[in-house]
């Protein structure tokens, strides 16, 4: 109605050749993954007898449990699907050509007031929802404006009439209260669809506080090399150090030589699977998005966390990247030209040697799926022919391929 | 890129870098070669702006890469080198400007193909078919096949 009463939609090029509305089947969409996970599991299982099968949850081996679950999802789907009908606040919209829909995405991109205005209403949104979990009061009744909506029967088609769809949303679109965005859709098996539900708020205070929390760890605590370095001088044991490996002849000069860039690798790893994390809870609508999310973070944290800071502050002693500026003036010149000294050359090829076995061993056997298939791998096999022909719908950001991580 | 960075930096110093960089690019190729076409299959990037994002990383790289070269001689009080890494810096950031476009636009190649009244109805009933969501559309359906 927007693109209509604006006269996007009439005019040629640039009519709108039709609209599907998305409804907010999200947590239907996680019960029906359980329910299929469930059910092929227990079928893949009866052919081919895991490996531990005492890692097995009881509901994969017993009939009567198996039940017993299937049961209490089917009951959950049920409840869900009680419920009222509620827009998600997504559309895909089809345009008559692809020069109208470059010239609408052109209209439709956020200005930086818009942008502004969406970063100041995420800091309302968590303020508010902070001072309601203070004062612990019950946000049952609160609902958003397009909780207003007309709800309709659900039905096999998800197309809307136009006269069933309210005007609550349209009326705060006019009164610049709600910002339409607009984006070019993704192909259909980029799409997530269980994070195509309703919008309760933007991230951006969300990305401005992780933001400011990663500086702060990165100029005051610094790398995982200073890390390690730290923890070292508090290990009495002089574990973390290798020098026990004195006495064990070439094996143990290979292990003090590899030991620290390893322990280095593990802290990096801890630290990336964070960043990814919080990726996912930015709930993108496509994987593609996602995976541009998890490269831009994780290019930016690789490159100051294993390179740039290591080598600044391993030459500087072990001091955090604050103590290196203060220590230098600030002189930023002084402290750039220390960047391709070879102080640490041995130290990186060892560390590239590593992750270049370690990433190349655990990705080409697929290590990770092998483990959530019980140890299992014709198990982890046929999971994967599930999700690449029957129902590409249930691949989440964890059962992709993470191209945005491998590319960092 | 973390990888690449490590070898562009490290390259004139320490030989051996740009050695055990290329062995590590060479395996990470066969293995996500084999993961993509054998066991994954389906993975799309469908806004293609990901090629965009590397290439734009690997050249804030190679500039970042000639500052340090220019900071690391004008500290060493090196004049003539630091003219000469100074100049290699602007024309590489006067020809990244004036070269830039983007690697993959799809938009503008799908504008350059498509022709006016040529709307395919076949077409848009396939695509609406194909953006419905799941549990709406053929949900009985694939319930009947597990």
């Amino acid at each position: 109605m927007i693109l209509k009463d604006n006269a996007y939609g009439s005019q040629v090029p640039g009519s709108v050749k039709s609209c599907l509305i998305i409804p907010d089947f999200t947590q239907n969409l996680k019960i029906e993954a359980k329910i299929q996970d469930l059910k092929d599991l227990k079928m893949l299982m009866s052919v081919e007898t895991p490996f531990m099968s005492c890692c097995i949850p009881s509901m994969y081996k017993n009939q009567d449990k198996y039940e017993q679950a299937m049961e209490n999802y089917e009951n959950e789907l049920f409840e869900e699907t009680m419920k009222s009908f509620v827009n998600s606040g997504h559309a895909f919209v089809c345009f008559d050509s692809v020069t109208s829909l470059n010239i609408i995405l052109k209209h439709f991109q956020p200005t930086p007031l818009q942008n502004l205005k969406i970063f100041f209403s995420s800091v309302k949104t968590k303020l508010n929802d902070f001072g309601r979990w203070i004062t612990r009061r019950d946000s049952v009744g609160q609902h958003s404006e397009f909780d207003s909506q007309v709800y309709r029967g659900r039905s096999k088609s998800n197309f809307l009439a136009e006269s069933v769809i309210d005007i609550a949303p349209e009326v705060s679109y006019q009164n610049g209260e709600q910002i339409l965005m607009m984006d070019k859709a993704s192909e259909p098996l980029d799409i997530l669809w269980k994070n195509m539900g309703t919008i309760k708020g933007h991230f951006g205070f969300t990305r401005f506080f992780l933001f400011i929390v990663g500086i702060v760890l990165i100029v005051f605590l610094s790398s995982p090399a200073v890390m390690l370095a730290h923890l070292q001088e508090f290990d009495s044991f002089s574990w973390l150090s290798f020098s026990w490996t004195e006495d064990m002849g070439t094996f143990g000069l290979l292990m003090h030589k590899s030991g620290p860039p390893m322990l280095i690798l593990l802290i990096n790893v801890t630290i990336i699977s964070l960043l990814d994390y919080a990726s996912v809870i930015e709930s993108y609508d496509s994987h593609s998005k996602y995976q541009n999310t998890v490269y831009k973070k994780t290019v930016v944290y690789t490159i100051l966390n294993m390179f740039v800071i290591p080598v600044l502050t391993i030459s500087g002693g072990g001091a955090s990247i604050f103590d290196l500026f203060t220590n230098n003036n600030f002189n930023i010149a002084k402290i750039l030209g220390e960047l391709f000294l070879p102080k640490s050359g041995e130290f990186f090829i060892l560390l590239l040697v590593q992750q270049g076995a370690l990433s190349a061993v655990f990705y080409a056997l697929n290590i990770s799926d092998i483990i959530w298939s019980f140890f299992t791998p014709a198990l982890a096999f046929e999971r994967r022919k599930i999700y690449n022909d029957q129902a590409p719908w249930r691949r989440d950001e964890q059962t992709t391929f993470t191209y945005g991580y491998f590319n960092s | 890129m973390t990888i690449f960075t490590i070898c562009i930096f490290y390259a004139p110093t320490v030989p051996l870098i740009p050695l055990a960089a290329a062995v590590f690019v060479y395996i990470r190729h066969m293995v996500d070669g084999y993961n993509l076409l054998t066991y994954y299959r389906r993975e799309i990037d469908s806004s293609g702006k990901m090629i965009d994002h590397i290439t734009n990383t690997a050249l804030i790289v190679v500039i970042m890469y000639q500052i340090c070269m220019t900071a690391y001689f004008s500290i060493h009080h090196r004049q003539s080198e630091t003219m000469a890494c100074a100049c290699i810096f602007l024309l590489s950031v006067f020809y990244a400007a004036i070269s830039y476009e983007d690697v993959y636009d799809l938009a503008k190649i799908e504008e350059q193909m498509e022709a006016y009244d040529e709307f395919n109805d076949e077409m848009f009933s396939k695509w609406k078919n194909e953006y419905a969501h799941p549990l709406v559309v053929g949900h009985s359906r694939r319930r009947e096949q597990s």
